[in-house]
């Protein structure tokens, strides 16, 4: 493992940093300039972007390696599930309406992350998907949609 | 001082000592809850405040974070398990008090002491915050910049991180804050053709993303360890030989905490550092300091308080948020349309004094809330992390989709949840990232209007003798924290190296060491 491909892996950060800093200038310039008198819309990101780049470009050569955590496989698949569910509940949450969709997500989070019971799992989210509905639907008025069997319109 | 009055005079309304009541509870709560920070949570409660008035919002917001300086006393004490970063040093002596027996006088000095370095910060807060208003109105567009930058410069070089990352993220922060419609001439900018993009990423997705689901992701790969407070809680009230012991370092960490506060960057983490080194330095005997000696906890928890207070001076008076849970703070008051600046005390009296008043009836609520039911708070621990998980993604989710009702903020706090997570994993700082994201606008704004005072010449910020001499000063700051920072160095206790050392190293330890249960 001790190879040098591993032991320069953390480079990867500053690396991506310094992409998006290279964008940003790219794409600033390309926005218009203006003179220093006359500031375009490109001139202040175009600033921004570049000290982006330097910071970006020392930290390439000078972070510190004991700053990156482990990345190993079982606590990635880990957090990439939990992510792909979020990305799950923004399409359920807008085709079968905020309760239905609060309730099953409270039931994934609970069982499959908390690893509680069945039993505190099945009342912990009917319990809170009514909370929340009653807290943001209610008493805030937040026009939550309501799905296809109108639950909670 | 008719004002001063007259703030007052809101607390009598019932409402809003409703408001202050709450912040402080939810405040203590957060606080003693490990991974919950109170940024994290002021953020997941942003889209809640919009429906509120703005004095009420900014009154609560600030509860949460002053209470949160005394709720994350707590668990450092009991279980060595510092709630909040400003109260890691306060685990040296707590924890050890604790294994003493003595977790009751440890928690009760921490009470007496946040109490009375939080009143005295308010009352030096209440005195000085009209003359620096008065101050700042004569300030131009040169001179916000300058400030600007100070904030930036300090919160990057203060913070835990090192000081080239967190320039990177503050700078990418910048850089994100431009995305949207140029606020001069009207043309997109970094929108790629997104609608929900031409009004600029939202602040509160950002934030939430960062902050909230950031961090949830990042706990899920910690192996989640229930933890028990053994340790019996007695003899809250400190003895009269506890008072005269501590009194000194209370003193002491009011004046510090007070004067660091107001330092851009400075905040609860710094004080607290700095007063614990400040009474082991003076201390008679400094090895006492490690094993329980009660200066080390009343020191820094009274320091951590005035710091919390004291940070809303440059805020309210300069609109220049000196770090991120005051950005938060400056964030949810834009969005009600208040624009915190010199302005502020002229044209919306009722919000400055307002917060100003009730600082110290949360100061007051908080002290009788932590001594006599300490025990109370201590059960919430009992809540499993992985319900708090679940509860907090789902509000973060519904309470992002209710600021526009639009589900692309829902992306948004997802796309900076990985970011967040990522960052952590890399040892990238979000706060200086979501600081400069807020006064990036600002920065801009007044940027391009001193170009135009100025006919394009960029050497009118060292010029103007205000602006000069702001950049001035924080130049020979950097000099003196430079050479401070070497000596503290070389003595082992680098002030910027032990928060995140501290922070990672009891977790684990204290799994092992549970507290003794003494008699």
């Amino acid at each position: 493992m001790r190879d040098s491909t591993s032991r320069n892996a953390y480079r990867l950060a500053p690396l991506a940093v310094l992409v998006l800093g290279a964008f940003g200038v790219v794409e600033s310039s390309r926005l218009g300039l203006g003179t220093l008198t006359q500031p375009g819309p490109g001139l202040w990101p175009l600033l921004l972007a570049s000290f982006l780049s330097f910071a970006a470009l020392v930290l390439l050569f000078l972070d510190d390696p004991r700053d990156y955590e482990k990345f190993t496989p079982r606590r990635m698949a880990m957090v990439l599930s939990a992510v792909l569910s979020l990305i799950a509940y923004i399409y359920l949450f807008a085709y079968l309406g905020f309760l239905l969709a609060s309730v099953l997500m409270l039931g994934v989070w609970l069982r499959v992350f908390g690893r509680e019971s069945w039993r505190w799992t099945i009342s912990l989210s009917l319990v809170g998907g009514i909370a929340l509905y009653l807290i943001f639907g209610v008493a805030l008025n937040v026009p939550l949609p309501e799905g296809p069997f109108k639950l909670g319109g | 001082m008719n004002d001063v009055i007259s703030g007052f005079a809101q607390l009598l309304d019932p409402v809003t000592f409703v408001y202050v009541f709450v912040g402080v509870l939810i405040g203590t709560l957060v606080g003693i809850l490990p991974g919950l920070g109170s940024a994290a949570t002021i953020a997941l409660l942003l889209p809640i405040t919009y429906s509120m008035e703005p004095t009420h919002a900014i009154i609560m917001l600030a509860g949460i974070y002053y209470g949160s300086m005394y709720g994350g006393t707590i668990t450092s004490v009991l279980l060595r398990l510092p709630g909040e970063a400003a109260s890691v040093v306060t685990t040296f002596d707590g924890y050890e008090m604790t294994k003493a027996g003595r977790a009751g006088p440890a928690l009760g000095i921490a009470a007496v002491g946040s109490f009375i370095g939080g009143t005295l910060s308010v009352v030096a807060l209440t005195l000085v915050a009209g003359p620096m208003a008065d101050l700042a109105v004569r300030f131009g567009p040169p001179e916000h910049v300058a400030l600007t930058v100070v904030g930036l410069m300090l919160v990057t070089y203060l913070g835990t991180s090192s000081t080239w990352k967190a320039l990177a993220m503050a700078a990418v922060g910048l850089v994100l804050s431009t995305v949207g419609t140029d606020p001069i001439e009207g043309t997109s900018r970094f929108t790629f053709g997104q609608l929900s993009l031409f009004d600029g990423l939202d602040f509160v997705a950002l934030a939430m993303g960062l902050f909230g689901v950031g961090e949830i992701l990042h706990s899920l790969e910690r192996a989640e360890t229930a933890q028990a407070v053994k340790a019996k809680i007695k003899n809250v009230w400190p003895s009269r030989r506890d008072f005269r012991d501590a009194s000194g370092a209370i003193a002491r960490g009011s004046v510090l905490g007070f004067l660091i506060g107001v330092l851009p960057g400075g905040g609860g983490v710094i004080s607290s550092m700095a007063s614990y080194g400040l009474e082991k330095r003076r201390a008679k005997d400094p090895s006492r300091f490690g094993r329980g000696a009660i200066e080390g906890v009343a020191g820094p928890e009274t320091a951590n308080n005035a710091s919390s207070t004291s940070a809303f001076i440059p805020l309210l008076t300069l609109g220049l948020p000196p770090n991120v849970v005051l950005a938060l703070i400056y964030g949810a008051l834009l969005i009600q349309g208040v624009t915190p600046g010199p302005r502020l005390i002229e044209d919306h009296p009722d919000i400055f004094w307002g917060v100003i008043a009730s600082m110290y009836i949360g100061n007051l609520i908080l002290l009788i809330l932590n001594v006599p039911l300490v025990g109370l708070f201590v059960k919430i621990l009992k809540v499993r992390a992985g319900i708090l998980a679940a509860f907090t993604l789902l509000i973060t989710m519904v309470g992002v989709y209710s600021v526009n009702n639009d589900t692309f903020d829902m992306w948004v706090v997802v796309i900076f949840g990985v970011v967040g997570w990522l960052m952590k994993k890399t040892g990238f700082d979000p706060g200086p990232l979501v600081l400069a994201f807020v006064l990036g606008p600002i920065m801009e704004q007044a940027f391009r209007q001193s170009m135009l005072i100025s006919d394009g010449d960029p050497t009118i910020f060292l010029t103007r003798p205000l602006s000069g001499g702001i950049l001035g000063a924080l130049v020979v700051l950097l000099v003196a924290m430079t050479v401070l920072r070497r000596v503290l160095r070389r003595r082992g206790m680098d002030a910027r190296s032990t928060p995140g050392d501290a922070a990672e190293r009891p977790i684990s330890e204290s799994v092992e060491q549970q507290p003794q249960e003494t008699s």
